[in-house]
């Protein structure tokens, strides 16, 4: 009951959270794969389109939802097979490239996307709670992927191809299914959006979007989940707090962005993260002398 | 004695510049075989053809009969071969035991990406066997007790060892090492070659690239010198280092010949 009447209470704020974490955990599991992508806002775009289609055209909202987050996934894939030959800032403007031919598209498509005007009118409404409840699931999803050997193996991947290939690990598999992963949650947050705010325009995954996308992960820290959504968090959350600002808001949103890139590399998340394990390490104290460790082995 | 790997012929070329020309050798299971040679040699290259991250421009190579050559970098660790780097190659963010487990996870990681995600069952039985895998090969290498350590808190001579425990927790048949004690103290060479002779003993083979002729002497049953990318001496350690081509190789044509008249 409390619940429910907390989710109506905050339903835009809930709907912008939810959107911007997806759409920040898009970037997030392919840099955890060690591929610069920011394709995941390019398929927010094209699943917020689909989506508003396909209601409009009298598709249940769960339906469009799913074909628009599955057709997303294998579209990542099959990008992925070209794309996982670039590296780094290539394959970042290579991505930045295809959000802007979508937004482009998006422009000019008129008799299909509106135009400049975009889509609006869409009539579908997705609840605050299932919202929240696709939120967990998809959290749950991510954090199977960061645990036990499938966690490691990102981890290798991104931070050491070569050991990771001498381990046994095909690299490029494990970039295409992160690829594919990005888009299919860049498609669902596209979709949500376009099913919780009734409208859409070719402003809403443009260049402004990337940024925005990239400023969750970078505040939040980009190794886990959790990063994104803190980042997601305080996107989302921070406008409400710097209104009083008008249009000088992003300037804070600039400031803080160059601090935490500066002084906290990985983000929050990697902040909290660190100062748990240095305790841990502090619990249990290291053996000293070298005397130990001769006498281990010669034993 | 049957032969674990096989290189036949192996030219490697590096645009203009040939590293390995027409090497062949072969090891022999169970044994410590050990690859000398000044630098710019062509031993790191070597070891970098087995593992695969190096392509060849020419030539075959066999593991237990099987033809590898044209395979991706990330077969070797199937067939059970193992190696560990020149450079420290330990993952910062990952504990001593994390890391190791990165080796005992590569029978899992083989199954699939969808499989090891979305089956929470079987990742956590396999979870629990690469932990048990890595403590046991910890135990070997004499670091049970720094398991939740992390590398940048370690030695490096300690370091070296979780490398080597990495490597082992794939369960490797041939395990290459590229210049394992470079930098260590006296002492901590001491154990590392005790640990690879009691890996030998277990049945281990392994490739050994080193500078310290010493411990090659000591660990080695079979040798290896290479220069300009060349096999030009192979028998016992101790008559390979010995041998006049190597002495040249080492100190130069001139100084070689003055000491055998001189000797």
């Amino acid at each position: 009951m409390f619940l429910t009447e907390f989710l109506s209470d905050n339903q835009t704020f809930i709907n912008v959270l939810v959107c911007y974490a997806l759409v920040a955990f898009s970037i997030q599991v392919a840099l955890r794969a060690g591929c610069f992508s920011l394709a995941g806002v390019g398929f927010y775009g094209i699943a917020s389109y689909g989506a508003a289609i396909m209601v409009k055209a009298g598709v249940p909202a769960v339906v469009a939802i799913a074909i628009t987050v599955a057709s997303c996934a294998v579209v990542g894939w099959l990008f992925a097979l070209i794309l996982v030959r670039l590296k780094d800032l290539y394959l970042g403007l290579a991505t930045v490239a295809f959000v802007l031919m979508v937004s482009v598209v998006a422009v000019n498509w008129t008799s299909v996307t509106g135009g400049a005007s975009g889509l609006y009118a869409i009539p579908a409404s997705v609840s605050p709670l299932a919202m929240v409840l696709l939120l967990v699931g998809v959290i749950v999803l991510l954090a199977l992927l960061e645990r036990g050997t499938i966690g490691r193996t990102f981890e290798a991947t991104r931070e050491d191809e070569q050991l990771a290939m001498v381990m046994g690990i095909d690299p490029r598999r494990y970039r295409r299914f992160a690829f594919a992963l990005s888009a299919a949650l860049g498609g669902l947050s596209g979709a949500l959006h376009a099913l919780t705010f009734f409208a859409i325009s070719p402003t809403d995954a443009g260049f402004p979007f990337i940024v925005l996308a990239l400023a969750m992960v970078i505040i939040g820290g980009f190794g886990s989940w959790m990063g994104a959504l803190i980042g997601a968090l305080i996107i989302a959350w921070l406008p409400l707090q710097l209104a009083f600002l008008g249009q000088w808001w992003p300037v804070i949103y600039g400031a803080t962005m160059i601090v935490i890139a500066t002084y906290l590399p990985g983000g929050l998340h990697a902040l909290v993260k660190r100062a748990l394990a240095r305790r841990r390490s502090k619990q249990d104290p290291p053996v000293e002398s070298s005397a130990e460790l001769v006498g281990a082995t010669s034993a | 004695m049957s032969e674990l790997l096989e290189i036949e012929d192996v030219t490697v070329r590096f645009g203009g510049v040939v590293a390995l020309r027409d090497v062949s050798l072969s090891v022999p299971q169970g044994v410590i075989c050990g690859i000398i040679g000044p630098n710019g040699s062509g031993k790191t290259t070597l070891i970098g053809v087995v593992s695969r991250l190096v392509e060849v421009s020419a030539g075959r190579l066999r593991f237990d009969g099987v033809d590898f050559t044209g395979e991706r970098p990330h077969v070797p660790s199937s067939l059970g071969i193992a190696r560990t780097f020149q450079a420290m190659r330990l993952l910062e963010n990952l504990d001593v035991r994390q890391n190791v487990m990165i080796g005992g996870g590569s029978q899992v990681v083989r199954r699939g990406v969808l499989g090891n995600w979305l089956n929470v069952r079987r990742s956590s039985v396999d979870e629990r066997a690469a932990r048990e895998l890595a403590d046991e090969v910890l135990a070997k290498v004499g670091m049970t007790r720094h398991a939740r350590m992390f590398p940048q808190d370690l030695s490096y001579g300690m370091q070296r060892r979780v490398e080597i425990a990495r490597a082992l927790a794939t369960r490797p048949r041939l395990l290459l090492l590229d210049e394992p004690i470079a930098g260590m103290s006296q002492a901590e060479r001491r154990d590392i070659g005790s640990i690879l002779q009691d890996l030998r003993d277990d049945g281990l083979t392994q490739v050994l690239v080193e500078h310290d002729l010493a411990m090659i002497h000591r660990v080695c049953d079979t040798s290896f010198a290479l220069n300009f990318g060349q096999v030009i001496a192979t028998g016992a350690p101790r008559e390979v280092a010995a041998s006049q081509a190597v002495r040249e190789a080492y100190i130069g044509h001139a100084a070689a010949a003055r000491e055998s008249t001189e000797g």
